[in-house]
């Protein structure tokens, strides 16, 4: 099992955030949802997240506006993006504006575990050189 | 039904790991939760159309990449 992480999940579909919270919390994750990127804004405001997996399409605010605020709140947070209407222009545009990954839907759930262990991963590593550094 | 066991394999760190299950059932359970496709349930076919040709053109774009850095390293070929 991956190490722990603080996960939050923002998609307009209340199935999906089910879905993906339920899987992720068997692997020993914290995870919230929140179906309105405005209240997940709010929260990323109040509390650092390590991973935030983030729908690109839901309506006024979009999911790069999501990774943009999270992202100039706590530079270290890993975004994950997933949606349903994925182009290469959209790809290149998250991972250019910092997305640890970008996934298109539909996708098994096998798929995201496995990003969210490397994101985790990655997580530990940058901690680990942060104590030997210090 | 194939030859079951209590096995099944996880990756850990990047290391292929062997998983042990206390019986078939759970063995079967874990599968099928892997196994679960999460999609858009208003629009299904439609961002399966999308992934479509998302995915080729990935390969496409990778394929050309591969195929530009071959023949800037052989110009003559």
């Amino acid at each position: 099992m991956s190490h722990p992480c603080d996960i939050l999940i923002v998609d307009d579909e209340p199935i999906i955030c089910e879905r993906l919270k339920a899987f992720i919390e068997k692997e020993g994750h914290r995870v919230e949802t929140f179906v309105e990127p405005g209240k997940a804004l709010e929260r990323l405001g109040a509390k650092d997240f390590d991973i935030l997996i983030s729908d690109i399409r839901m309506g006024e605010i979009d999911g790069i506006q999501v990774m943009e605020r999270a992202m100039e709140k706590y530079r270290r947070i890993k975004v994950i993006m997933i949606t349903g209407y994925a182009t290469m222009e959209l790809a290149r545009e998250s991972m250019a504006k910092g997305a640890f990954d970008f996934i298109a839907k539909p996708f098994k759930s096998k798929e995201i575990r496995s990003t969210i262990a490397k994101a985790a991963e990655e997580i530990e590593q940058g901690k680990q050189q942060r104590v030997a550094v210090h | 039904m194939g030859q079951s066991n209590h096995y099944g394999q996880g990756t850990y760190r990047g290391i292929t790991i062997m998983q042990v299950f206390r019986n078939p059932m759970e063995k079967l359970l874990q599968q099928m939760e892997d196994n679960e496709i999460i999609t858009n349930p208003k629009q299904a076919m439609r961002s399966l159309l999308y992934k479509v040709v998302y995915r080729c053109s990935y390969h496409a774009e990778r394929l050309n990449r591969v195929a530009r850095h071959i023949f800037h390293r052989h110009p003559k070929a």
